[in-house]
């Protein structure tokens, strides 16, 4: 099916952002804020690139003149409400073309649909926190993405309530640069999982494709959020992620970035404790192949007293795969009683692949623990020993240790079939 | 097993200076040796271990020339090794390295799920292991006795044709020790096909494991051989008679 271009594809362009908004039938005031973010967007400067060994492959190789955004298709897919299903979401190329949603979805008085029709459906609850944690200014790319944001899903989990399931989302890319925005609102002491798979289908269009993706979490007293962002691209689609969630008093919010594809990838992901006795949890994941370069960061700020963080961060690279990963424990002056650890293990799989670890503390009150580690090397030559000693080829003893490196945060990932899909994915690139 | 004229050497340094040596099938032997001597240099290069180069001899199990194959078509021609030092590999669950190691070294033997946890249960239970750790991730935070149970669980399922046992003793209090020693003797009497080469420089584990044979190790050659009396000599006088007897033979 052939999709509707933008009026004005030729470029990147205010007209072509006001084109947009007309397109997608929004008001004058929706309008705007798109404008506002594209004249953001041209002001900020390109955030830094941070890997040592980068060469000329950084972000400003990306040609965002270039780059286009599809409008958007009138007809939503749907499927009726199924008792036993999962609630699975599918997009492709920014259009939802499918939409289940488990029962309890609706016993619980939850709410999830796509973004723009949750803009039209229950604006009251989407407004409210739509750009609070991630705002158009952030950076470049979140001015983009408010700019030409498209696609996306709104979840909202009402006071109490508790999804047994994780919500699954489905997010493809297929011939348009993306700009989804996720948001994700707990209320007080409600819980959710949500496991976002990102995947692309081979393109020959010499264009660049941009994934920019934006994902906002609101986790309310005593709620717990967990979200899984497991991005599998091509090597031909671009990546600039910001996912940021904020805590209140005793939330509890689990991340897990896991980067496994891609050409050139810049990730940031932050967990803000906002509430006291709140906690995150940081589970990242990255498998640098081919020519990837991955820029990566993960943050865990404590604005609140008696906070706890913890980060673990699993990473690999071969081929002439590279990665930055920075990890930061930010401790502000609010956060008397804050504990906090980060840890990270990257492998090296061939000569020519590079990891750079740097954790970093920042601490502005004496009363907290904070801990953190990081270590880079190869796979122990003793430990493949051991397995061809028990009969086990070298190939095969490489992809065992490989897949039991990682296993720490992929069997945590609340879906088995997710952990399956993952397991695959990294089998795959060794 | 056959072992002749074996030299080998780690980073050109010559640490196997000739030694000639036969396993027996159903049989325990000892290699014993003080620290040094170049025990664990043999069992590594029997076992393929890509730092140790043999300069020449040869190595025979049963008739396949050793020597020529990886390391793990070794294992899967039949030789198991009890390491000194097992390796940990975090994110493998004891359960599931156990099983892709017994498909890897019996292929044609393949057990399907059920039957392989009912062949694990009944080697536990024979060494008296708690099922629990089968869920834990090998030798990952393992006691130094908890790593040794582990390889002795190992030889169990694998059931090899000859086993090396290196230096199962070393860092065991006597519980452990005792536990392990036992743990051969149940195995043995199990399999009692298996020929064992049991390396020690504490001639302590001898006490469970009555050896057939005692082989002495030093400076890389095997100066003397005798039964299960050369190890109780040892016990009583320690290596220093061996030793002067062994330089005064080459003066």
């Amino acid at each position: 099916m052939a999709l509707p271009k933008l009026a004005a594809d030729e470029g990147l362009t205010r007209a072509a952002v006001a084109a947009l908004s007309r397109q997608l039938g929004e008001n004058d005031l929706a309008c705007r804020a798109r404008v506002d973010a594209f004249e953001a967007f041209e002001r900020l400067p390109l955030p830094a690139w941070r890997l040592s060994r980068a060469g000329k492959r950084t972000l400003s190789a990306l040609d965002l003149s270039s780059i286009t955004p599809y409008a958007p298709q009138p007809a939503i897919g749907s499927a009726p409400e199924d008792d036993g299903a999962a609630t699975c979401i599918v997009t492709v190329d920014g259009e939802p073309a499918l939409v289940r949603l488990a029962g309890e979805i609706a016993q619980q008085g939850a709410y999830v649909a796509p973004l723009e029709q949750a803009l039209y459906e229950r604006p009251e609850l989407v407004r409210p926190h739509l750009g609070s944690v991630v705002g158009a200014d952030t950076n470049r790319f979140s001015a983009l993405n408010a700019a030409l944001r498209r696609g996306g899903l709104f979840v909202h989990v009402p006071k109490g309530a508790v999804l047994r399931e994780p919500i699954e989302l489905l997010t493809i890319v297929e011939g348009a640069s993306l700009f989804p925005h996720l948001l994700i609102v707990a209320e007080e002491h409600a819980a959710v999982d949500v496991i976002e798979r990102i995947a692309s289908r081979a393109n020959p269009t010499e264009r660049l494709r941009l994934l920019c993706p934006v994902s906002e979490i609101v986790a309310k007293a005593g709620a717990r959020v967990r979200y899984a962002a497991l991005q599998q691209l091509g090597d031909d689609v671009s990546e600039v992620a910001i996912r940021r969630a904020t805590a209140g008093r005793d939330a509890n919010v689990e991340l897990a970035p896991v980067v496994l594809g891609g050409d050139l990838v810049r990730s940031d992901a932050e967990i803000v404790l906002e509430g006291s006795g709140a906690s995150g949890r940081v589970r990242e994941v990255f498998f640098a192949s081919g020519r990837a370069a991955f820029d990566l960061s993960s943050s865990i700020t404590h604005a609140a007293p008696h906070s706890s963080g913890d980060a673990l961060v699993l990473g690999a690279a071969n081929g002439a795969g590279q990665a930055a990963f920075r990890g930061m424990i930010s401790i502000l002056e609010q956060g008397a009683g804050a504990e906090s650890n980060l840890k990270s293990r990257a492998l090296l799989l061939s000569p020519k692949a590079h990891v750079d670890a740097v954790p970093g503390l920042e601490i502005a009150n004496n009363d907290v623990k904070a801990y953190h580690g990081a270590t880079v090397g190869e796979i122990d030559e003793e430990t493949l020993f051991f397995c061809q000693a028990r009969g086990i080829a070298l190939d095969e003893a490489r992809r065992m240790i490989v897949t039991g490196f990682f296993s720490p945060v992929v069997d945590a990932i609340a879906s088995p079939l997710a952990q399956a899909w993952l397991h695959h994915a990294i089998e795959s690139k060794l | 097993m056959v072992v002749s004229g074996l030299r080998v050497a780690v980073q050109g340094l010559e640490i196997l200076k000739g030694i000639d040596l036969r396993v027996e099938s159903g049989r325990v032997h000892a290699l014993m040796g003080p620290n040094g001597s170049g025990k664990s240099t043999l069992s590594f290069a029997l076992t393929g271990h890509p730092k140790y180069t043999v300069t020449s001899g040869t190595a025979e199990l049963d008739g396949a020339d050793l020597l020529a194959l990886p390391a793990h078509e070794r294992a899967r021609a039949g030789l198991f090794l009890s390491f000194q030092y097992p390796a940990a590999i975090p994110g493998v669950s004891v359960a599931n390295f156990l099983r892709s190691a017994r498909t890897a070294l019996k292929p044609d033997q393949s057990l399907p799920p059920a039957k392989f946890k009912r062949l694990l249960t009944e080697k536990m239970e024979l060494l008296g292991m708690e099922p629990a750790m089968l869920s834990r991730y090998v030798n990952d935070g393992f006691s130094g006795g908890e790593k040794k149970r582990l390889e002795m669980l190992q030889m169990a399922v694998f059931e090899p044709r000859y086993a090396i046992l290196d230096e199962t003793d070393s860092g065991l209090d006597i519980d452990a020790l005792r536990a392990v020693g036992e743990s051969v003797n149940a195995l043995r009497a199990a399999n009692a096909e298996t020929g064992l080469l049991v390396i020690t420089h504490y001639p302590r584990i001898l006490q469970y494991l009555r050896p057939d044979r005692v082989h002495v190790m030093m400076e890389g050659r095997i100066v003397k051989e005798g039964g299960a009396d050369l190890a109780d000599l040892i016990e009583r006088d320690g290596y220093d008679p061996i030793r002067e007897e062994a330089v005064g033979g080459a003066a």
